[in-house]
């Protein structure tokens, strides 16, 4: 039985700490945000796991502590505190991140929504060495998906998070058997790209590209009914800011200016892209949500 | 016909039994108090869709529809007469 320090946030994390247990190892403590909403502080709870709060990866004594109550693994799950690096090499086989993202080349923040945004047709999931770098260690396990085109950042964060688990699985079944078997995998630093907390083309809509550059935008920060990291982007259209919550591609060809209203349809408008139609079919006008054709009733010019 | 409150058990059964997930009653906010995440949402869906033969369309959702047990067995009863 293994005793890990599960250092987490979201929904992932909660899944993680759940799968830990299940899996039969023990939950030293649980480091998570203090907040009430804060699904994995929940689940610790229900657990009867300790809960400390981010702020005792801070403190200088926690590194011993963490070797005093015998840790094997820390395990970091969608948090982003930083550790420093006494606190990394304290357990007793190492710490390791779960990231949403393939390495080297999709490191940082919101992963999912940047391989979206650049029209990947696959993405992963990473469970990697933690060293002081970030995303950077070596490579334990990793997982490799397809992205379909009707993923948006909601749904591709989701799939990371399952093809995570199934990680996380591999990772403690390889650690209590023999924790030497664990891989290691070096990064190679030239295909590194790491994403900050910058949203792509400063959060606004840009017509005169293709469509389907502007409909992968549209999805990439997609995560209804949830908040956006990025929120939904923002255009002016026929005079009107406002921000496009959900399109589609049309596949019909278009010559008319880009950003100009084509029709309006079934709840929809079709607005121009540089080369093809984009059907709009949700916005949000003044922070409210509601169709596009409602938002956009006449055809005019942007 | 089953009650609303029938309906409101299944789901807290639903809650313990394949999410793992103690509701502590009908009324509680599952948003504010953690129990309820995106991962936990879209697993839900799944078996409420299951178990009650109603398809869900993620897309119509919004989060006040999962606020509580009680809000989502409206959903599910609305689901339920529009099938």
């Amino acid at each position: 039985m293994l005793s890990v320090l599960l250092i987490a946030r979201e929904g992932a994390g909660a899944q993680a700490l759940q799968r830990i247990r299940r899996a039969g190892h023990a939950v030293a403590a649980t480091v998570t945000a203090d907040e009430a909403a804060n699904p994995v502080r929940r689940a610790a709870l229900d657990l009867g796991v300790p809960v400390w709060g981010e702020e005792v990866a801070k403190h200088p004594g926690f590194a011993e502590a963490v070797r005093r109550i015998g840790v094997d693994l820390l395990l970091n799950v969608h948090s982003l505190a930083v550790l420093p690096a006494e606190v990394l090499d304290a357990p007793r086989i190492g710490s390791f991140n779960l990231h949403p993202g393939p390495l080297p080349g999709y490191a940082g923040l919101n992963a999912p929504s940047w391989a979206i945004y650049h029209g990947e047709t696959t993405h992963g999931s990473t469970l990697h060495w933690m060293d002081a770098r970030i995303d950077a260690g070596e490579i334990a396990y990793e997982a490799r998906f397809p992205v379909e085109e009707r993923d948006t950042g909601l749904t591709l964060s989701l799939k990371c998070a399952r093809a995570g688990m199934s990680l996380l699985d591999r990772l403690l079944a390889a650690a209590s058997e023999d924790a030497r078997s664990v891989p290691r995998l070096p990064q190679d630093p030239s295909r590194r790209r790491y994403f900050g907390r910058r949203v792509p083309q400063e959060g606004r809509l840009d017509w005169s590209r293709t469509a389907r550059e502007v409909v992968d935008f549209v999805r990439a920060c997609d995560y209804h009914p949830f908040p956006s990291p990025w929120d939904a982007p923002a255009t002016r259209v026929a005079g009107r800011e406002l921000r496009v919550l959900r399109a589609a591609r049309t596949h019909v060809p278009c010559g008319a200016p880009p950003g100009s209203v084509g029709r309006s349809e079934g709840g929809a408008a079709w607005i121009a892209a540089a080369d093809e139609w984009v059907r709009v079919t949700r916005v949000s006008l003044g922070g409210v949500a509601t169709d596009a054709a409602a938002a956009l009733p006449t055809p005019v010019q942007a | 016909m089953q009650t609303a409150n029938s309906l409101q058990d299944l789901i807290t059964a639903i809650f313990s039994e394949e999410l793992y997930v103690e509701v502590p009653s009908p009324a509680t906010d599952l948003l504010q108090g953690g129990y309820l995440d995106s991962l936990r949402m879209v697993e839900l869906l799944l078996r409420l869709e299951e178990r009650f033969g109603i398809s869900i369309n993620l897309e119509s959702m919004e989060l006040e529809h999962f606020r509580s047990v009680e809000r989502i067995a409206l959903l599910v009863e609305r689901e339920r007469q529009a099938a």
